[in-house]
């Protein structure tokens, strides 16, 4: 899956969830946020786990509105601080239990999302009791 | 692509030398102004850059000297367009001149920034390198008066984003050998391991590099990078031979790139041919070297983290120079003191970022973002700070300016006390002064603008001295708390800071989470004896720089009883008769 697919995937079932239909101009707005200021050729290449990381949290900031929370065992991660864009994108995804790290100590920034594992996060960020609460205690 | 061939001005063994290049301008004291990251991440805007130029005029902070209005990150459209740079679509629409007008307009100065690597951090693919004559163009344009530049992305080093395998450029490979005239010198038993980072491993030298100072494990003072050393002894001038055992890698310690030289005389550095594997070792080819009657000092090496750093900070400042030659930019490096830029920037640049960030929980429009106290990596106040309060032999009128990063008053996750040292500490140390909050959630008068707004401790920071505080006292130091690195926040610090004037400034800083009992005195004698602008009077005019309370001393002993969790008592001392 593209890196603008993921975003659209996003998109699409925030829409289908709130069962409204947006307008163009608001679904517009809705992709550029969720997808500022990333280049044509990562929008176009297979979605990385941080740019999954950096679309969901900017999900959540607009569309769910969901708090940050404290990054808890994300701070372990040691790979964590390889990205001063992403690091709390990929904190609060992690520690929400949308997309875990790859092992313990280790999120993976730069290895692609599947698709299924792609869209089992996008049905984590919507649906909370889908959740891996067990992260928490990793 | 490689890096450039480098001139002697710009080599290591020029680091110490003092000299400028470029004619960069001296005499800047440390720049201040609001920078969009901190607040706004990358969801800055044009709506809300020229908000926050109008709240700096209504609050006056102007007046104070809050003058660069300076756009991080996530500015620019994500690609070039016919090989330069524009702003982005949604965000920037007006496009770039407009916005500069605008805070022209107002009697401030505009601010931008980029990267010495191909893309910024945020990803987007309009990094200068390769590009620096085009952005130089584009960035005199927009008539910037501040340029930030980052680190991401970059081709040379193993840099954040950067291709890892690109360590290669910035280590020796393992050495295991040399041969000169015929003569073979193990490089265990018969080499002398030099520096910080270098270390034997079974029958070979490795890590011959500089060390990654981007966390904050490490002290900044001493040479963080290593050499193997020979020393050979010829009995009259003659030209040898001279091969290398070596094996080569693509990994922080082990590289392919090697530096030889004679004494101070770099005689080959380039990439050798690679080898199959890190311990499969072979020789090099023959190259011819000088020796003089006597002991020769054969050095194996590399320096290319710093040097090609400084070279790529240089190639920006050229373009710069060509298209406008007596152009007063203020240069903020920001490669996060991953190659000890306190040892070279002063070159070319006005100040250098000493860790990685501050925070990485930066604030977006209606969320003010999160900065800690302490963190056992960069992103706390005590980071930055236990690290920038020992620097100060590397900042001054004629170098620069340590950067312990932007300031995080108005944060979540800090208290109005924590909020107050900050700052205090910060003006103490000469730090450039950014502003990193939304200016919206401020009014004249209130505690955030008090702490901001505190024309007394802004003097400080910009007093014509131009002089960095020092810590004189610790309560966790050995021997020298000028000198010692201390991460442990369970102490208390005085810094004595001298001011034009023979005035002198002194700031007591409670640095852990704990009240401090007892008495915390420093005796203007001592003081005397380390700077010799500070002189011993009869009586001294005291005025505490947060309560405005003024005092007299007549003893030279500065004393201050009790210091709550965090909490600092900042003093500005006039002697008199």
């Amino acid at each position: 899956m593209t890196t603008d697919r993921f975003a659209e995937y996003v998109l699409s079932e925030h829409e289908r969830i709130i069962s409204e239909t947006s307008t163009d101009i608001a679904k517009a707005a809705d992709r550029d946020y969720l997808v500022s200021g990333i280049s044509q050729t990562d929008l176009q290449s297979p979605v990385t786990r941080k740019l999954a990381a950096v679309i969901l949290h900017r999900a959540m900031q607009r569309l769910t509105h969901e708090e940050d929370e404290d990054w808890g065992i994300a701070k372990g991660f040691r790979d964590i601080y390889d990205c001063r864009i992403c690091a709390n994108a990929v904190a609060q995804v992690a520690v929400k239990g949308i997309l875990p790290p790859e092992a313990d100590n280790f999120f993976g920034m730069t290895d692609v999302l599947t698709d299924e594992k792609a869209s089992k996060t996008i049905i984590r960020l919507y649906n909370k009791s889908q959740r891996i609460t067990k992260l928490l205690e990793l | 692509m490689t890096p450039d061939r480098i001139n002697k001005e710009g080599r290591f063994d020029s680091f110490d030398n003092g000299e400028i290049l470029l004619n960069k301008k001296k005499n800047h004291l440390p720049p201040m102004g609001w920078n969009s990251w901190n607040a706004f991440g990358s969801n800055n805007t044009e709506a809300l850059t020229r908000t926050m130029v109008d709240k700096i005029k209504e609050l006056e902070l102007d007046k104070l000297g809050y003058k660069f209005i300076v756009l991080d990150d996530g500015c620019y459209k994500p690609e070039r367009v016919n090989g330069r740079l524009v702003s982005d679509e949604v965000k920037f629409a007006s496009g770039f001149n407009a916005m500069s007008d605008y805070v022209h307009s107002h009697g401030l100065k505009f601010g931008m920034y980029n990267d010495i690597g191909d893309r910024l951090c945020s990803g987007a693919q309009v990094g200068t390198c390769g590009y620096e004559d085009v952005d130089a163009q584009s960035y005199v344009d927009w008539k910037v008066d501040f340029m930030k530049v980052d680190n991401c992305y970059y081709l040379w080093d193993n840099a954040t984003f950067s291709n890892p395998e690109n360590a290669r450029y910035t280590f020796a490979p393992n050495i295991k050998a040399v041969k000169i005239d015929g003569k073979e010198y193990s490089a265990v038993k018969d080499g002398k391991v030099t520096g910080f980072i270098g270390k034997v491993e079974k029958d070979c030298v490795t890590f011959l590099g500089t060390f990654d100072g981007t966390g904050p494990d490490a002290s900044p003072l001493e040479v963080r990078s290593s050499e193997l050393v020979f020393e050979v002894e010829a009995e009259a001038d003659k030209t040898v031979s001279l091969a290398v055992e070596y094996a080569t890698g693509k990994k922080e310690g082990v590289g392919e790139w090697l530096e030889l030289a004679v004494g101070e005389d770099i005689f080959f550095d380039d990439f050798v041919e690679p080898t199959e594997s890190e311990e499969t070792f072979v020789w090099s080819k023959d190259f011819e070297v000088s020796l003089k009657k006597g002991v020769n000092v054969i050095r194996v090496m590399n320096h290319r983290r710093q040097e090609n750093t400084l070279n790529s900070y240089s190639r920006f400042l050229r373009e710069l120079n060509k298209l406008k030659p007596d152009h007063d930019i203020i240069y903020s490096a920001c490669e996060w003191g991953k190659t000890h830029p306190q040892n070279w920037a002063y070159k070319v640049c006005d100040s250098w970022r000493i860790l990685n960030d501050i925070t990485f929980r930066v604030g977006n429009d209606g969320d003010p973002g999160v900065g800690n106290w302490k963190d056992d990596y960069t992103p706390s106040v005590t980071s930055q700070y236990n690290k920038a309060v020992i620097m100060d032999e590397f900042a001054g009128l004629d170098k620069g300016w340590n950067d312990p990063d932007m300031l995080m008053v108005g944060m979540n996750g800090l208290n109005d006390t924590q909020y107050r040292t900050h700052m205090a500490t910060w003006c103490m140390m000469n730090s450039p002064l950014f502003l990193g909050l939304d200016l919206r959630r401020v009014e004249k008068g209130d505690a955030l603008y008090q702490i901001i707004a505190n024309k007394d401790l802004i003097d400080l920071n910009q007093d014509a001295l131009g002089v960095q505080a020092k810590r004189v006292f610790s309560s966790l130091s050995v021997e020298k708390p000028d000198k010692e690195y201390i991460r442990d926040i369970n102490r208390v610090d005085i810094l004595c800071k001298p001011l034009s004037g023979g005035d002198f400034a002194l700031c007591f800083v409670n640095v852990s989470e704990e009240d401090k009992k007892g008495e915390f005195s420093v005796d203007v004698k001592e003081l005397s004896k380390i700077f010799a602008g500070i002189k011993s009077a009869g009586s001294y005019e005291i005025k505490d720089l947060w309560t405005k309370e003024v005092t007299e001393n007549t003893t030279g002993v500065f004393t201050v009883k009790e210091l709550p969790a965090c909490a600092s008592v900042t003093l500005r001392i006039t002697p008199k008769n």
